[in-house]
């Protein structure tokens, strides 16, 4: 346990050291702001329901992840094995799996971090607005919980690309790759209009999740859908990293 | 201390190490020699666990590197062949990291970095950035991580590589200090260098094991040919006819060393020294004798003639 904590700090550290942290951190808040603002600005002009922008709002979260999750996790690996420090990592008394498990909690962490601004929107509403509106507290948990389970799961997909090859570029485009796959699944519908491909279709979109989640609808199969696949991608990258002594 | 049997390796098709089998005591300093490619790394790679062997297996203080692997990379000591650090940590920050994640206690952390960096000489650099430092301090915190949690085996593939000659010197002592407390198991292919530091050696060639045994014992093995040298004063071609008796097959190799004197070299054809017979016959025919020597085999001639390289170079 100590071994995982100290992997995990120094994981830390290397993403607090790295510029691309704060690309993604500003790319976030300027996303997630820009959102917040057409929110505010929507509402004090009368406008009769959220519904419409709060999805927007989720699309705009599962984009902005597209992008930033690739950014965040491509080192993680990728440059370990370019530079040759994971032959230093894996003579270490640590096994592949607490690597992986340290890798991706340390990016879990910052993700988490560069999210926590947007805790500051309440306040910042009761503030300044002339007649504080009425926040669905059920709403606000569930866009961070849907933030984390989504973000969790797109982060993982980036950490297994980023442990099959030794560059960052490549494993950047496959964990873009794979979540765009991912995001796609919601096309079967369009293939497969009439049996149930609807269904399926927002069974697996993210971003149908993500404007349930905003609203404050909480479906437990849908937080055990995302833990579950995060934890077969993990498990996968555990594997390739194990795989590496064998090769 | 490490126990290797019938170690095999391939990638792919290509065979890296073939049934390698030998055994490393405690406290010895062990040298493995080869030219590039001959496996060197590969089996340090698989002691040290980060590769897992084809067949055969590995044994370090009686524990299996495929059966517990974490217990037997705890008793190690790895200096890969590039020196990889995180360039974005200062050195004392990396060695307290590499110490905590080798499981030194959190007490022990500060006073076995200071003892390494200290050892190793990167104490003065220790709040400097690795990646502004030069090769050699980079080569010498790669040295204090390998040795930072006391391991009881210490594996260095190349640990002179980047060096200056005085770092290379400091390194030879500090590797003959070491030798108290660890086993020591290094490669190079510097010979000079194994044969300076090392109690026995391992030679390597295409992935077999060609020869293992102390220096001196390695090169006896070889001595059936002595090498003789003697400068006379003499004419060369009675010298040469005279001197082929004492030869072998090969004959005598005259050349001319100025001022009336000639350099006659020849392998000599029995067990026995042949220089008193010399000697003696540069007396009896009157010539003047100013050199008589026995050329005893380098590391370097041992290694020739094992690994058959000076035939094929170019």
């Amino acid at each position: 346990m100590r071994q995982w904590l100290v992997l995990c700090r120094r994981e830390l550290a290397a993403h607090v050291l790295s510029p691309t942290t704060y690309v993604v951190a500003v790319l976030f808040l300027v996303v997630v702001g820009t959102g917040f603002w057409i929110l505010v600005t929507s509402m004090s002009s009368g406008a009769p329901s959220s519904a419409g922008l709060v999805e927007v709002s989720g699309w705009g979260f599962v984009l902005t992840m597209t992008a930033a999750a690739p950014l965040l996790t491509m080192r993680l690996f990728a440059e370990e094995r370019r530079s040759g420090t994971l032959e230093t990592l894996l003579t270490a008394p640590v096994t592949p799996g607490a690597v992986v498990g340290a890798k991706y909690a340390a990016t879990l962490a910052l993700f988490a971090a560069t999210l926590a601004p947007t805790l500051a929107y309440g306040p910042l509403l009761r503030a300044f607005a002339a007649a504080p509106p009425t926040v669905d507290p059920a709403a606000a948990w569930g866009l961070g919980v849907g933030a984390l389970l989504i973000g969790g799961f797109f982060l993982s997909l980036g950490l297994f690309a980023s442990a099959l090859t030794r560059s960052q570029i490549s494993a950047g485009l496959l964990a873009f790759t794979f979540i765009a796959l991912f995001l796609s699944s919601g096309l079967v519908a369009w293939l497969w209009p009439d049996g149930g491909g609807d269904a399926l279709a927002t069974w697996l979109s993210p971003i149908a999740h993500m404007a349930d989640f905003a609203r404050g609808v909480f479906d437990s199969r849908v937080a055990a859908f995302y833990l579950i696949n995060t934890a077969f991608v993990l498990f996968g990258a555990e594997r390739v990293v194990e795989w590496e002594r064998w090769r | 201390m490490v126990a290797v049997e019938q170690l095999t390796r391939r990638f792919g098709p290509v065979t890296a190490v073939q049934n390698l089998t030998f055994e490393i005591g405690r406290g010895e300093i062990v040298g493995m020699l080869g030219p590039n490619g001959a496996g060197k790394t590969t089996t340090l790679r698989m002691i040290a666990g980060y590769l897992c062997p084809s067949a055969g297996s590995i044994r370090v203080a009686g524990l299996s590197v495929l059966d517990d692997p974490v217990g037997v990379r705890r008793r190690i000591g790895y200096l890969p062949e590039h020196a990889a650090l995180y360039p974005e940590m200062r050195v004392e920050e990396y060695l307290r990291y590499r110490a905590a994640l080798k499981g030194v206690t959190s007490r022990r952390v500060a006073a076995r970095v200071a003892e390494a960096a200290e050892m190793c000489g990167v104490a003065d650099v220790r709040r400097r950035i690795i990646g502004q430092l030069s090769k050699g301090y980079r080569q010498r915190v790669a040295l204090a991580d390998a040795l930072v949690h006391e391991p009881q085996l210490l594996i260095l593939d190349e640990p002179t590589l980047g060096l200056d000659p005085n770092q290379i010197r400091q390194a030879r002592e500090l590797i003959r200090t070491l030798a108290a407390r660890h086993t020591i198991l290094l490669s190079s292919h510097i010979l000079p260098e194994v044969e300076m530091t090392c109690h026995r050696v391992l030679i390597l060639h295409c992935g077999r094991l060609l020869a293992q045994g102390p220096v001196e014992t390695l090169a006896a093995s070889l001595r059936g040919r002595r090498r003789v040298v003697v400068q006379l004063r003499a004419p060369a071609e009675e010298a040469c006819a005279a001197l082929a008796r004492l030869a072998d097959g090969a004959g005598v190799r005259w050349e001319d060393a100025g001022g009336g004197w000639g350099e006659a070299r020849f392998e000599a054809a029995g067990e026995g020294d042949p220089r008193p017979e010399v000697a003696a016959l540069a007396a009896s025919r009157g010539w003047a004798l100013r050199e008589l020597r026995s050329e005893e085999l380098s590391l370097e001639q041992v290694f020739v003639a094992l690994t058959g390289a000076g035939e094929r170079a170019p």
